[in-house]
């Protein structure tokens, strides 16, 4: 438990809507252990972003937690009040965003905003960190930005989307976290900056030690990076193992269907994508979620939605067709 | 795979039944809100007022040339729920009979407003960045350096006053803010992917302007409109308030409350309740107006 | 671009709005049904009085030619002309009730800005609670009583029921006003060192002021509410709390000023328009301003005072705009840098 650094359990989020509730999130499991780089992939809609946000508990209004909780160190971040939280949060998390435009203030300057980083870095308590100029120049410096001097008088505007983003990290490199949440940190660069902005997050990672959790619908960009993926559906974790475990061997119907529906290069043959929708949060399927666009669907299935079975070596899937062990594959 | 496509619950073939269905939710929105159904029944009360005022009056004929001195300067009673006035004149009766005027005139006013503000808002956003834009912008410029009414005063401190000249007074010092409105909207919605696809499929301008851009603008469109009727009483009863609209005997708000000024504070009652009235017609058609815009404001994801 | 070039083409098209306006309140004063010579001087004055007070006004000549006449006058002598209404100088009574509506307003103005702001933080703040919910319904009542009908409101219950404040004037009946230096009588009588006749004037001015400050404050205040909760939810703010920068900082800097940019231009709207309601206060609390005066002078189509007024407020809103786009342009950089704010 102590290696643990965060760990949710069976979190359900709902928001409140016109029409009703959308149980977005049904019983999330995820956890992270110090030091460790796990992957959370999953397509659009499926909730991740969502989860990301439940732990930083920076949800809208209009979301509740009916049941679940969230533990970072071992404490409970649900119970914490405000001060607590801030205490945690600043000496624990930092956070990289999908859109590195909306993810810095626009009428502040990157060093405003640095500093204020840099010096909250230490707790809520705010106390004086040394030089914060020359942290923050030297994080800007590691992170590949030209002229760290001007920029920390510059305004976001100025800057492209990919030094925006690298700004972002530096914000990261100039805190020293022990967790990076890194929210499709490449969806939205240009794919020549994409591989340098990964290579900075790689490193960031490495050198101090801090664990990662990547957040993306790329499974090419999970495999390279972490140890460890999640799967995620429509507001569950479907499946877990070691990266090079998962795709070589993907176990669920849905993850079989994503790695399938990856378009090669060679062997030619158009790839194969899954068919059906996501399903519609009012109303979800009462078993498991995806048991309306699985070909391998079964009589359980639609009843309560599976849980966790071990298929060996840590490989988690939330499936029965595996409630037996491993021989009971498919019924084709 | 959006959020928007999780929303949608069942499908819905045929274009009424989208219509239909999108009514309901509209209605359902506005009606989460009390404050929205309460602006809706103010709404409703004033305009059921306005348009029997003749029959729901408990004095209709006070509202005309009446004069009864022996009952003049009477405080709230029974006979007379908001007294009367220095020459004997229901009050509540003609503040019955001013809304009338009062309907009249933001009818009037917008009638002539909205549609000449959007069309040259429209052309202006659309053609922004030309010299049709710049034109049409210095103009609307001219007009909106001046806060609307200080405009409408002085338009209709020049003309003979009636109340047409004050209903030409105020709508044209009201044009130009639709005409903002509307640009600042159609400028950033031309550069929408779906106007470019409508270009390039060689619709013309008039369809692109009518059928892509305007509807989109809508909602904000029947906001303002909403919350004008408010703000057009208003002005239209500090008009009155100088003399230059409804001319007496004729019963208008602003006159009502400027008689009254005069009586202060002995016969408190002929002030005081004009000027309630005149908050009651803004607040109704405030709340009425918020309503409308957060039913009609898209969900957020 | 940079500050100053933004300010130079602000100032550049302010003129040529300014000199719009002037034509346009020049057309509508001169186009106007009824002889301006005639009614200054009554029905029953002689032909050739009135037809000499024609000429002296050049309303014989041509438009054009009067347009010519009138610019050159306002801006080779400054002279506007003389009031038919009261018989000086256009300049003199301008100069005369200019600074008591002047002054109003300017404590107006203070009102609707700290109030405004507070209560919107405030509200945002404590969003959702009952502290928000009371905010939210006072404003709402200040936005729909219109500055007059609390005008009424406000002199009933603090004039007559409960006698704290003078009903009437600037000063109190009698009293000597200052040393004239600006003609506001606050700042004058605080630049006299008189303590006793700033406090009177001061006395004099909250109630009208608060009448004309409750409508624009409460806009301002939930304009700044709904400001603050757009910006909640952005990635910016989320990923300040993430890093651990205290709730107070993050609302108190962060998400305050992006949220000011639409309530400050809002606000600057509403002062300008509080010098056309002021004069509907000024009749009610006997106030002697330039308001007063103005519509007193368009009824009685005083025509060189219309235009001087119109044109003095035409000079007060540009400036005011002016004013306001410098300090969103100050705070929003975006503005400032591309001229434009996405």
């Amino acid at each position: 438990m102590s290696e643990t650094l965060l760990d949710i359990k069976n979190l359900h989020v709902w928001f409140k809507v016109y029409g009703g509730v959308l149980k977005v999130l049904n019983g999330v499991n995820f956890n992270v252990k110090f030091g460790e780089k796990v992957g959370l992939v999953g397509e659009a809609g499926c909730g991740k972003t969502t989860t990301m946000k439940a732990l930083l508990r920076v949800l809208p209004n209009l979301a509740l937690i009916p049941e679940g909780d969230i533990f970072v160190r071992g404490k409970n971040i649900l119970k914490l009040n405000s001060r607590e939280l801030a205490d945690l949060r600043g000496r624990g998390l930092s956070m990289i965003f999908q859109d590195p435009t909306s993810a810095l203030n626009p009428v502040f300057t990157i060093g405003q905003q640095l500093y204020d980083i840099i010096k909250y870095s230490a707790g809520s308590s705010g106390q004086k960190v040394a030089n914060k100029k020359n942290v923050a120049l030297s994080a800007l410096h590691e992170a590949r930005l030209p002229d760290p001097e001007r920029m920390l008088d510059s305004y976001p505007i100025q800057l492209s989307g990919g030094m925006r983003q690298r700004v972002c990290i530096a914000s990261a490199i100039a805190t020293a976290r022990d967790l990076l949440i890194a929210d499709e940190p490449t969806t939205n660069l240009d794919v020549t900056i994409q591989d340098q902005v990964l290579r900075l997050i790689g490193d960031l990672v490495e050198k101090k030690g801090a664990s990662l959790i990547l957040i993306t619908h790329s499974l090419g960009l999970a495999r390279e990076i972490t140890e460890r993926v999640y799967v995620m559906y429509a507001g569950n974790m479907i499946e877990m193992a070691a990266t090079s475990l998962l795709f070589k061997k993907p176990f669920h119907p849905y993850t079989q269907g994503l790695l399938a529906s990856v378009p090669r290069l060679s062997g030619g043959g158009f790839a194969e994508g899954i068919p059906g929708r996501i399903p519609d949060y009012r109303n979800p399927p009462p078993g498991c979620r995806f048991e309306p666009r699985c070909q391998y669907a079964f009589e359980p299935c639609s009843k309560a939605m599976p849980p966790y079975i071990d298929v060996g070596d840590g490989h988690q899937v939330a499936c029965y067709l595996y409630q037996n062990g491993q021989e009971d594959r498919k019924n084709a | 795979m959006t959020t928007e496509g999780m929303l949608t619950s069942s499908s819905l073939k045929n274009p009424w039944g989208r219509t239909l269905y999108s009514l309901k939710r509209t209605w359902y929105k506005f009606s989460r809100n009390w404050l929205s159904v309460l602006g809706l029944v103010i709404v409703v009360t004033i305009v059921f007022l306005a348009v029997f005022a003749p029959y729901v009056a408990p004095y209709p004929q006070h509202a005309g040339k009446f004069v009864d001195f022996k009952g003049k300067n009477q405080p709230p009673s029974w006979q007379h729920l908001m007294g009367t006035d220095t020459i004997g004149r229901d009050i509540l009766s003609r503040i019955i009979f001013a809304f009338r005027n009062a309907l009249l005139m933001a009818i009037v006013v917008l009638a002539v407003s909205v549609p000449l503000g959007t069309l040259t808002g429209l052309t202006a956003g659309y053609y922004s960045g030309t010299w049709t834009d710049t034109v049409i912008m210095r103009v609307t410029d001219v007009f909106i350096s001046i806060p609307p009414i200080i405009l409408a005063l002085s338009i209709a401190a020049v003309l003979k006053p009636t109340l047409m000249n004050s209903m030409i007074a105020v709508t044209v010092s009201w044009w130009p803010w639709y005409t903002r409105m509307t640009y600042s909207l159609a400028s950033s919605i031309k550069n929408e992917y779906y106007v470019q696809a409508a270009e390039l499929t060689g619709a013309s301008k008039i369809y692109i302007l009518f059928h892509e851009i305007l509807p989109n603008c809508s909602s904000s469109l029947f906001t303002k409109m909403a919350l004008d009727v408010g703000w057009v009483t208003l002005v239209g009863a500090a008009l009155s308030f100088v003399g230059l609209g409804e001319q007496p005997p004729k019963p208008a708000l602003g006159t009502m409350i400027a008689e009254g000024v005069e009586r202060m504070p002995a016969q408190w009652w002929i002030a005081l309740f004009p000027a309630l009235a005149i908050m009651f017609v803004v607040l109704g058609f405030n709340l009425f107006g918020d309503g409308i815009r957060d039913a009609l404001s898209p969900e957020e994801a | 671009m940079r500050l100053g070039p933004f300010i130079l083409r602000r100032l550049a098209i302010s003129i040529f709005v300014l000199f719009g306006l002037s034509v346009l309140i020049f057309l509508i004063a001169r186009v106007v049904p009824g002889d301006p010579a005639r009614m200054a001087l009554g029905p029953r004055a002689p032909v050739d009085v009135v037809e000499r007070l024609r000429q002296q006004m050049y309303l014989d000549k041509p438009l054009l030619q009067q347009y010519g006449l009138w610019l050159r006058d306002v801006v080779a002598h400054g002279n506007l002309g003389d009031s038919l209404l009261t018989r000086r100088p256009v300049k003199q009574d301008i100069r005369e009730f200019f600074p008591a509506t002047l002054e109003l307003v300017g404590l107006t103005a203070i009102f609707i800005i700290i109030a405004g702001i507070s209560l919107g933080v405030i509200s945002a703040r404590y969003a959702n609670t009952w502290v928000d919910k009371v905010v939210r319904l006072f404003s709402y009542l200040g936005i729909v009583t219109p500055a007059f009908a609390w005008a009424v409101i406000l002199m009933l219950l603090f004039c007559f029921v409960w006698h704290l404040f003078p009903s009437y004037g600037r000063l109190t009946e009698g009293v000597m006003p200052p040393v004239t230096i600006t003609g506001m009588y606050t700042i004058d009588s605080l630049l006299n060192g008189r303590l006793d006749l700033f406090w009177d004037a001061v006395v004099h001015l909250i109630l009208p002021a608060i009448a004309l400050a409750l409508p624009p404050m409460s806009q301002a205040a939930r304009l700044t509410r709904s400001s603050m909760a757009d910006n909640q939810n952005k990635d910016y703010i989320a990923s300040m709390i993430a890093y651990g920068v205290p709730n107070r900082v993050v609302t108190g800097k962060y998400l305050l000023k992006p949220s000011l940019i639409s309530p400050i231009t809002v606000m600057a709207l509403d002062i300008a328009a509080t010098f056309g309601y002021a004069f509907m206060v000024e009749k009610v609390f006997g106030f002697p301003g330039l308001a007063r005066y103005g519509i007193q002078v368009m009824l009685n189509k005083d025509v060189n005072a219309i235009v001087g007024v119109v044109m003095v407020l035409g000079v007060v809103f540009i400036t005011l705009n002016i004013v306001v786009d410098i300090i969103v342009a100050y705070l929003d950089p975006r503005i400032r840098l591309l001229g434009r704010s996405i």
